[in-house]
């Protein structure tokens, strides 16, 4: 089955088989491919892990434009730049301009620049298309992709340090990058007395606004030198390499921190009863819900799951998630931005370029959703559509029962009128056991909150 | 509105050339400016 959203390049294209990835090489890309590979790029490459391994298929598919067939490295979960924090999209453009300058010496340059081209392999970026690579011709070294860059990566980027870190969130609706134009204007004007800021984005999206397709013409001609294309390269990549996130703070970010005093007991418990819950158990891939840090995400990572997908709708969160993982070489728990109430849509052509995030994370077998409930029935969800959720585990769900009486719930359900619905615990037991079986619960120490381990009912 | 379609009409690799030759202009000012402030930095620490 051929990949929904490898259909741009004509030197090639991804297709599925038996579970395993392949890629399909038309001739047409014969000397780039074969120079990368006699080279030495893609073994050096390949060595530092930056690029996916591929090996060789020797039998050909009855397609006479084909070349080659490359059986690819499988990467376990693919996710989007929307879908990054702050650190991990400033890896993913750090990551593309490394490859173009090692690319350079020899011989070679990318002819895209996207984040589509990136992903995460144990919380490190790695990019996964083979047939980016061209050769420079003619010792000119005009990076096609230029534009292609500062509106997929730097851009981006900008915007998420001076206007909003989750401001990423627009690259849904902007597919193919966001418009210089649109940088531009909502970039504040402190941010543009930086040279690189006001070269690559602002004087960029000047020239072309006033740009008509006659004057170019005399100028078609010009080279690039290869000291100048890495002198841009080297500026950009000091550039990007000093940025750093807003201070700001955000909801969630010193959640943890903040209430630990208060909840200490609460939390060790919580901790304990994971634990105890899970002893028995091994689980393939758990999605942790609202993971907040990771705390328990690490917890579980350890003995309980081979793979924990650590979602949180705050990109703070996140971000430290990220860089804990990093820190701590912990290579089986992947922070990701997750809005349970909006996750990632289907985008692209026919909407089958970019899948829904549900489509990438196919069923996982256990949903931990700790002190969670409240806060999706916060955001307008009716509490039997959180349970439809839990149902898409294949097998366990470890849940927090939030009560109203909870000291956070009369915050937040304050000004709730009467007809507001919120679920006693006994309805809670009901709704649940109609699609699990309870297997333990265990009320949480200085709290009226309730651990749950369900498992779901087969039919 | 009127930018909007002019830009439609044009081919979005149009003007690459002159944008990357300007841009590089600055990015080897930058490039200058850093060697010239390590050297005065070496130049001080003696080395």
């Amino acid at each position: 089955m051929r990949d929904g959203g490898s259909f741009r390049d004509p030197s090639g294209f991804i297709f599925y088989e038996n579970g395993n990835v392949f890629r399909s090489i038309n001739f047409s890309y014969k000397k780039n491919f074969d120079h990368l590979i006699n080279s030495g790029l893609y073994e050096e490459l390949v060595q530092k892990k930056l690029l996916v391994k591929h090996s060789e298929v020797k039998e050909i598919e009855n397609n006479p434009s084909q070349y080659k067939k490359l059986l690819v490295e499988k990467i376990p979960f693919i996710s989007y730049p929307y879908e990054w924090s702050f650190n991990q999209f400033k890896d993913a453009v750090l990551l593309t301009l490394k490859i173009q300058k090692i690319s350079i010496q020899y011989g070679m340059t990318l002819k895209d620049a996207t984040p589509y081209n990136i992903q995460f392999k144990n919380n490190k970026p790695i990019f996964i298309d083979t047939l980016s690579f061209e050769l420079i011709k003619e010792e000119n070294y005009v990076w096609r992709p230029y534009k292609q860059f500062c509106e997929m990566f730097l851009g981006p980027i900008c915007l998420m340090r001076y206007v909003d870190p989750s401001i990423n969130k627009l690259l849904i609706n902007h597919i193919n990058g966001m418009p210089l134009r649109l940088v531009n204007k909502l970039l504040p004007l402190r941010s543009k007395f930086n040279l690189t800021v006001f070269s690559h984005i602002v004087l960029h999206n000047l020239i072309k606004e006033n740009l008509n397709s006659n004057s170019s013409k005399g100028v078609k001609k010009s080279i690039l030198s290869k000291t100048k294309h890495l002198n841009i390269i080297d500026q950009l990549e000091g550039y990007v390499l000093k940025l750093k996130a807003t201070k700001t703070n955000t909801e969630w970010a010193g959640y943890n921190e903040e209430t630990l005093f208060e909840k200490e007991e609460y939390v060790i418990d919580k901790e304990k009863t994971v634990l105890s819950f899970l002893k028995e158990e091994r689980y393939t891939t758990c999605w942790d819900v609202g993971s907040n840090d990771g705390f328990f995400s690490y917890l579980i990572s350890k003995d309980n799951a081979e793979n924990v997908i650590s979602f949180d709708i705050d990109w703070r969160c996140v971000d430290r998630n990220y860089l804990t993982c990093k820190e701590q070489k912990i290579s089986n728990v992947f922070p990701l931005i997750l809005d349970l109430s909006n996750p990632s849509p289907a985008i692209g052509w026919l909407n089958l370029e970019r899948g829904s995030i549900f489509e990438r994370f196919s069923s996982p077998d256990l949903i931990c959703c700790f002190a969670l409930m409240h806060h999706i029935i916060n955001s307008g969800i009716p509490f039997d559509n959180f349970i439809d959720f839990l149902t898409k585990s294949k097998k366990d769900v470890l849940v927090e029962y939030i009560p109203l009486s909870d000291p956070k719930c009369k915050i937040i359900f304050e000004s709730r009128d009467e007809e507001f619905q919120y679920p006693s615990l006994e309805q809670f037991k009901n709704a649940v056991s109609k699609r699990f079986s309870v297997l333990r619960t265990h009320e949480l120490e200085k709290t009226n909150r309730v651990l749950f381990h369900l498992r779901k009912i087969e039919k | 509105m009127f930018l909007l379609i002019t830009s439609l009409y044009i081919d979005p690799g149009t003007g690459m050339i002159i944008i990357q030759l300007i841009v590089a202009a600055f990015a080897t000012i930058v490039a200058f400016s850093k060697k010239l402030k390590n050297k005065i930095r070496n130049f001080f620490k003696g080395k």
